[in-house]
């Protein structure tokens, strides 16, 4: 990204633009787990969205963590649909008919990509 | 029992004799929160049981009988879990339950919009061996948003029998009745078959068992594989202690090259979604139908703080202040108190006891600190019907779904506190009574969670018996009534804020399924009513009455007279005169005591306003009753409960001290 770029993201991020959707997904493949922990993953965390965005899952962070654990256990996993409400003072969303609240640090487990 | 259960493994090999004893098999209701579980149980069982949707209230688990055809049976209800690996500990004695062995029947009830979110744990309960029964419950609601399931299908492709519910109406139950007694004498279910390289590494972990489990080889291999903890712990028992099934469990998670965990839950997903695709005829229409937009509208603007906080506070006016306090404590106790007390009950009684010679005797009953002229008293005509209004209160808002709202609002703030919003559960039902919510702090994750959340419950919550005497003190004085409140409201953030600090840790995170909201349905209201109040008096009323025998026998040996003189030096440094002390002796016993003290103290006039208000702000800081310090041992042990209880003294006479001289340097302030 060049430094003019990363300017302009860091402008819209703190102005609490958040990334757009269409933004990083252009033309790359979904990652497999092991994207999560590579360089350069497409995918964007959960806690980086915008409300109203519409996206699917792609991996969590930190499979073996227990915030990991419970993310799966309310069954946000790789393929879930999320479309998401708010993000403060609590991350609230929906996947398939159900919502939920998390706070941001089981946000930033979540990866996701913009719905195809 | 005989019946006709064909488990396909003998588990006397390993159980305790007493397992394995033929145990009459119970029906186990599993399923999340928020799906009707309680309602059905009441259905199944006839009995009351506190129906709630949201983690922290039926944290015992609940049992009861009912009939099944021909056949009676013990029913259990269990706290909502959202999959068999759990995360709190709930979840965890749920857990325990279905793995224990034993021929139980489970039936999963779940809400058929939600088909595609609750099949997986459907499929992870087939695996388990034992006869399973498919609830659909909430069909009215289904129907509504447009949902329509072929019933048969599911049923055929599961192998499981599948019956449509409408729990709180009733409808379905007796087919329910049905499946559960034919379930008695049908096969276990087949099992899910794994694809992508998870069915081969069960197979792989499943090799290396020889022993017998209270479950299916498959389910044991199947759960070791997820690092199931009380699978691991079983698996002990094996012959080289279980290294060749936990090296295989590990073999296998490195060829699927992610946590099994994660693996299996995926494709339960998968062969959910399979599954609901195929017999899911119509799907919710994206809008859901007006009502559910209606609420979905509602809901968010509750969860935003620019409108939720306003909502709060008016709500907090309305049910609190207005219904509570001045109908509850108002009206309600001056009707019972004046009209059936004093005009009726306490003359009778007295004059029955008039013709009993000793002295003692008459004043344990009727004296002035009278088991029934004070203690029964004090118990059915200002306790409770202020306790009554305000669960009522509660189960409204409870049944209504607001309370998940109201706790990511305060999230933010009670992570400061070294809690999270999940807290809020406990901390609003401290307002009703410290003593319940200190049972409740059960269902937070952390032990450090739990003893924060004890602590402040113990020093800055006034239960409903203290705070409607409270309000009837200060009503009429707003300037001495914000005094208290910022008193109060602050010592709860500051010691909230320096014990997040002090004790070790970080709170567990936030997360929190947001029902639908719902009008509250009277039915539901009355029963979580009735329920608590029904609890409170079995509880906590027989420790009142505990109480006054104890003051009596305290005055009657002179114990009294030496703890208030132990006292009066502390209630002078207050600045207050020496029948305070009275005061604060009482509100150890009974908190509404110590408030109702400080009230007779006011209208005779024996106070400034300066120290009706140090008094008031002492007196809520002050230790918890009797019933709640007794709580507070048994859930948080003798150590803690000490150390809060020497806290809170401390703390509260220090504030007192504090305010004392703030307000004599300020005397404006009370207005």
């Amino acid at each position: 990204m060049s430094p003019l770029e990363w300017l302009g993201r860091t402008l819209r991020n703190g102005l609490g633009g958040g990334i757009q959707d269409d933004e990083c997904f252009r033309g790359k493949t979904v990652p497999g787990w092991e994207g999560c922990d590579r360089d350069g993953c497409d995918s964007v965390r959960l806690s980086e969205l915008r409300p109203g965005a519409r996206v699917t899952v792609t991996c969590l962070e930190e499979p073996w963590s227990p915030a990991a654990r419970k993310l799966a256990a309310m069954g946000i996993l790789p393929g879930a649909p999320l479309e998401l409400f708010q993000r403060y003072p609590a991350f609230v969303f929906r996947t398939g008919s159900t919502e939920f609240a998390v706070d941001e640090e089981l946000a930033a487990h979540v990866r996701v990509r913009a719905r195809a | 029992m005989d019946h006709c259960t064909t488990l396909t493994h003998d588990s006397s090999a390993l159980l305790e004799p007493d397992e394995h004893e033929s145990r009459s098999p119970r029906v186990i209701l599993l399923g999340s929160p928020n799906v009707g579980k309680s309602a059905l149980f009441n259905r199944l069982t006839g009995h009351y049981v506190t129906v709630s949707n949201y983690p922290g209230t039926s944290v015992e688990l609940v049992q009861g009988e009912g009939s099944f055809g021909e056949v009676r049976l013990a029913v259990v209800d269990t706290p909502g879990i959202y999959s068999l690996l759990p995360t709190t500990e709930e979840e965890a004695v749920t857990r325990r339950m279905v793995l224990s062995g034993g021929e139980d029947i489970l039936v999963h009830v779940v809400d058929a919009k939600a088909l595609t979110r609750s099949l997986p744990l459907t499929l992870q309960l087939t695996e388990i061996g034992r006869p399973l029964v498919l609830a659909l419950n909430m069909m009215d609601e289904a129907e509504r948003a447009g949902v329509v399931i072929d019933v048969g299908e599911l049923a055929r492709r599961i192998g499981i029998p599948v019956v449509p519910l409408v729990a709180v109406e009733g409808r379905g139950v007796e087919e329910l009745r049905g499946a559960v007694e034919g379930a008695l004498c049908g096969d276990p279910p087949p099992k899910p078959r794994y694809e992508n390289g998870v069915g081969e590494a069960i197979q792989s972990v499943q090799e290396r068992l020889r022993s017998v489990y209270p479950v299916s080889a498959e389910a044991m291999a199947s759960l070791l594989l997820q690092d199931d903890p009380v699978a691991r712990g079983l698996v002990e028992r094996e012959e080289d202690g279980g290294a060749g099934a936990m090296t295989a469990a590990r073999e296998a998670g490195r060829t699927l090259g992610a946590p099994p965990v994660y693996r299996a839950a995926v494709e339960r997903q998968r062969m959910a979604d399979v599954l609901t695709r195929s017999v899911l005829e119509r799907g919710e229409s994206p809008e859901g139908d007006r009502t559910a937009r209606w609420t979905g509208r509602l809901g968010r603007l509750l969860a935003r703080p620019a409108t939720g906080i306003p909502v709060f506070l008016v709500i907090l006016y309305l049910g609190l202040y207005q219904f509570v306090g001045v109908f509850g404590a108002g009206t309600m106790v001056d009707w019972l108190e004046g009209v059936v007390f004093e005009g009726w009950l306490n003359p009778a009684m007295e004059g029955f006891f008039a013709g009993i010679p000793w002295e003692s005797v008459r004043s344990l009953y009727v004296g002035e600190y009278g088991i029934l002229t004070l203690g029964l008293r004090y118990a059915v005509a200002i306790v409770l019907p202020i306790v009554g209004a305000f669960f009522l209160f509660f189960s409204v808002l409870e049944d209504s779904g607001y309370f998940p709202r109201l706790a990511l609002l305060v999230d933010r703030v009670f992570k400061r506190l070294g809690l999270n919003g999940r807290a809020v559960i406990p901390m609003v039902l401290g307002f009703a009574c410290d003593t319940m919510a200190t049972m409740v702090t059960r269902t937070l994750e952390t032990t450090r969670e739990r003893v924060l959340a004890t602590m402040l419950l113990a020093l800055a919550i006034p239960c409903s018996a203290q705070l409607g005497v409270i309000l009837g003190i200060l009503g009429g004085h707003p300037g001495a009534f914000t005094v208290w409140v910022a008193a109060v409201a602050g010592s709860f953030l500051l010691v909230g804020w320096l014990g997040a600090r002090i004790l070790p840790g970080k709170p567990a995170t936030f997360h929190m399924e947001l029902p639908p909201l719902r009008r509250p349905r009277v039915g539901n209201v009355l029963v979580k009513t009735l329920t608590r109040m029904h609890w409170y008096f079995m509880e906590v009323l027989p420790l009142f009455l505990l109480a006054s025998v104890l003051l009596w026998a305290g005055k009657l040996t002179g114990l009294f007279g030496v703890v208030i003189g132990a006292l009066e030096p502390l209630t002078r440094a207050l600045g207050l005169p020496e029948e305070a002390a009275t005061v604060f002796l009482f509100g150890f016993f009974r908190r509404d005591y110590g408030a109702a003290g400080l009230l007779d103290l006011t209208r005779a006039g024996a106070l400034t306003m300066t120290q009706v208000t140090v008094a008031a702000v002492t007196l809520t800081l002050f230790v918890p009753c009797i019933a709640q310090f007794l709580i507070m041992l048994r859930e948080r042990g003798t150590r803690m409960a000490v150390s809060i209880f020497a806290f809170a003294t401390v703390f509260a006479f220090g504030v007192g001290w504090t305010l004392n001289r703030v307000l004599g340097a300020l005397p404006g302030l009370l207005g």
